[in-house]
């Protein structure tokens, strides 16, 4: 197992250096000379010379690359062409924000969508079913930018309850979750439904309902804790999912984020702050998905066994 | 002789059309589906018919009618009311309509002629070959689809053929996994073995034998697929990466409204939003109907009248016999 863990952890480095690649190749596209985009309108040929020098923008494409590599290696993620400030210090100080919401988003996610997935499956047919199937399916349909918008103009514009923007109490954290976790908890709704509806039918429940276990046990304990291996890389995918939801979301709410901030730095073709960005929301990706493969050996002792 | 064999086999493809059809129209939300993407391709056609001066250009109405035009809210006159520039909202959706379903389609036909050549070459050859396109693929996928859009297109510059290339792009690694998956289910099978010993080339067997066998899972993907496509696009043009106005993308005319929603011009926000939420829960939901329609083995659990009715008599008599057991 440690084995495993430590192989899968290498195998992320070669897929990172490739995020860094692929975003590097992406900002040479960019048409216009970065030493513009830094400088702003109006430089003197000279500042503008010197800025190629001091960036190294003249050196060829793989040689940046290279010194960009070098330069994570040491965590350092080179300076932002727009503030002039080091990129790291930028990021990291959005990050947490981006990693609560997307966390708090999973969790509501969780929260909802497997109470009612275990409902839906254990009165198949029912009304119940019908209902939690028909939101599933509206849940999964919005656009999480939307449903932010529609919920600022309910509960802000209409009631007056909640405040609309910001980040720095827990007040303004409630509507932004909801926006972000609902269709995450559609998707692990579904996916637990299925899933549980697969277990139920196994002839172990029919063996622990002969035996006369009492039904609520027969479903939480034997049905529930087999069903829910499957819903566990739904959730870690769905984790990344809200990452890139994230994006859209915090602008809506104005949340002092990695996602708004990188969409403001794409707009201002700040490379080097977006492709620092990227690469954390895809070192973070890579480790949840991480996470939910060990978490996966170790509710499942069948995979388990496979690992060693 | 040859012309009996041809009826034969026209026989033969219209009933395995038509078995799809049938069970794909028992399924009454695959069905509904269906009717909205109808209902949308029948506004797009129309879009130059519904007010096309009243919709399009800005301060039409307000030289005609005077600054009352501005922001009213929905009528009789205007169904879902006018926007800041006096335009009206309704038009502006119908032409949005056309935008929405040709980035859609052309975004997905994108992955699609990347994605399935990466996974037939990934599944058939394996080892190497499988190994550089599955990390680069994988590679795609370390980043959010969104993200990576987002990247593209503040490269490129927005407009519409960049928000295609940018969304298609995106998408390349659902497909390329598909068929790398079908590929290898059934390259093992075999009447490929047997294709292989009559001499067929490589590409023979691929193309003729394994590519039109995994296509069932690859339609489904393309349908729910184009519904992400769709909402990229529209996420897209919301934060000012994508279509700009005055083109009247529903994400650019969501960003618009987004100004006035404090003051609460709230039919500026509800409407733009309302048609992606419905053309991407159509195309789902069409996506899950084809599923069952096209491999009724894969069949995801969705509704059906007579599946429900077959379901309640088994509950009941599951019931009556196994009383005492709850």
């Amino acid at each position: 197992m440690h084995k495993y863990i430590l192989k899968r952890i290498l195998m992320m480095i070669p897929v990172l250096i490739g995020v860094v690649f692929i975003m590097f190749f992406i900002s040479s596209l960019t048409p216009g000379d970065p030493a513009q985009i830094i400088l702003g309108e109006g430089a003197t040929e000279a500042a503008i010379a010197q800025v190629r020098e001091e960036f190294g923008l003249d050196d060829p494409f793989l040689m940046q690359f290279g010194r960009y590599l070098l330069g994570i290696a040491q965590g350092d993620f080179g300076v932002s062409w727009d503030t002039q400030r080091p990129v790291q210090e930028e990021i990291f100080a959005r990050f947490p924000n981006t990693m609560q919401l997307a966390g708090m988003g999973i969790v509501l996610a969780l929260m909802l969508g497997i109470p009612l997935g275990i409902l839906s499956a254990v009165k198949q047919y029912s009304a119940w079913d019908f209902g939690a199937t028909f939101i599933g399916l509206i849940g999964v349909s919005m656009p999480n930018f939307w449903l932010g918008m529609l919920l600022i103009m309910l509960f802000t514009v209409n009631l007056g309850w909640l405040p609309a923007t910001g980040f720095s109490e827990p007040l303004m954290w409630i509507l932004p979750t909801f926006a972000i976790g609902t269709g995450s908890a559609s998707i692990i709704m579904r996916m637990t439904r299925s899933s549980m509806l697969e277990c139920i039918r196994q002839d172990y429940i029919r063996t622990a309902r002969a035996k006369g276990q009492i039904e609520r046990k027969v479903i939480f304990r034997h049905a529930l804790k087999n069903a829910l291996i499957p819903v566990t890389t739904t959730a870690g995918l769905s984790f990344g999912f809200l990452l890139g939801g994230a994006v859209l979301t915090e602008t809506i709410f104005a949340i002092p984020g990695l996602g708004s901030f990188m969409v403001q730095s794409l707009q201002r073709r700040d490379w080097p702050t977006a492709i620092g960005g990227a690469l954390l929301i895809a070192i973070s990706f890579s480790i949840v998905n991480l996470l939910v493969d060990i978490l996966y050996a170790i509710l499942d002792p069948r995979i388990r066994s496979q690992y060693r | 002789m040859e012309n009996a064999v041809e009826v034969k086999k026209a026989k033969k493809k219209r009933s395995q059309f038509f078995e799809i059809w049938r069970r794909f129209k028992k399924n009454p939300l695959a069905m509904v589906g269906l009717f909205i993407i109808i209902g949308i391709l029948i506004l797009a056609g129309l879009a130059d018919f519904i007010s096309p001066a009243e919709g399009m250009i800005p301060g039409y109405n307000l030289q005609k009618w005077g600054t009352d035009y501005v922001r009213q809210f929905p009528s009789g006159e205007h169904i879902m009311g006018t926007d800041h520039l006096g335009r009206d909202v309704f038009a502006r959706i119908a032409h949005g309509a056309r935008i929405s379903l040709l980035v859609g389609f052309i975004a997905i036909s994108i992955g699609l002629v990347v994605g399935i050549p990466l996974g037939a070459l990934a599944g058939f050859y394996g080892g190497v070959t499988d190994n550089i396109i599955m990390r680069f693929i994988d590679i795609m996928l370390a980043v959010p689809n969104i993200l990576m859009a987002i990247a593209i297109s503040a490269a490129l510059g927005g407009g519409l053929n960049n928000v295609m290339i940018a969304v298609g792009i995106g998408v390349i690694p659902i497909y390329a996994r598909t068929v790398r998956a079908q590929v290898l289910a059934i390259k093992g099978q075999e009447f490929i073995e047997a294709a292989r010993a009559s001499g067929a080339s490589d590409f023979r067997i691929v193309m003729r034998h394994i590519l039109p066998n995994c296509m069932s899972p690859v339609i489904v993907e393309a349908s729910m697929g184009m519904a992400g496509a769709i909402l990229a696009a529209a996420g897209l043009s919301f934060i000012g990466l994508g279509l700009q106005p005055p083109v009247p993308e529903w994400g650019a005319m969501l960003a618009e409204g987004r100004t006035f929603m404090l003051a609460g011009y709230w039919h500026l926000t509800v409407f733009p939003g309302m048609m992606i939420a419905l053309i991407i829960f159509a195309l789902n939901m069409m996506g899950d109907g084809l599923r069952d329609a096209l491999d009724p083995k894969l069949r995801s659990g969705g509704f059906s009248k007579k599946r429900f009715k077959r379901m309640q008599l088994a509950r009941a008599a599951s019931n009556n016999s196994g009383e005492g057991r709850k």
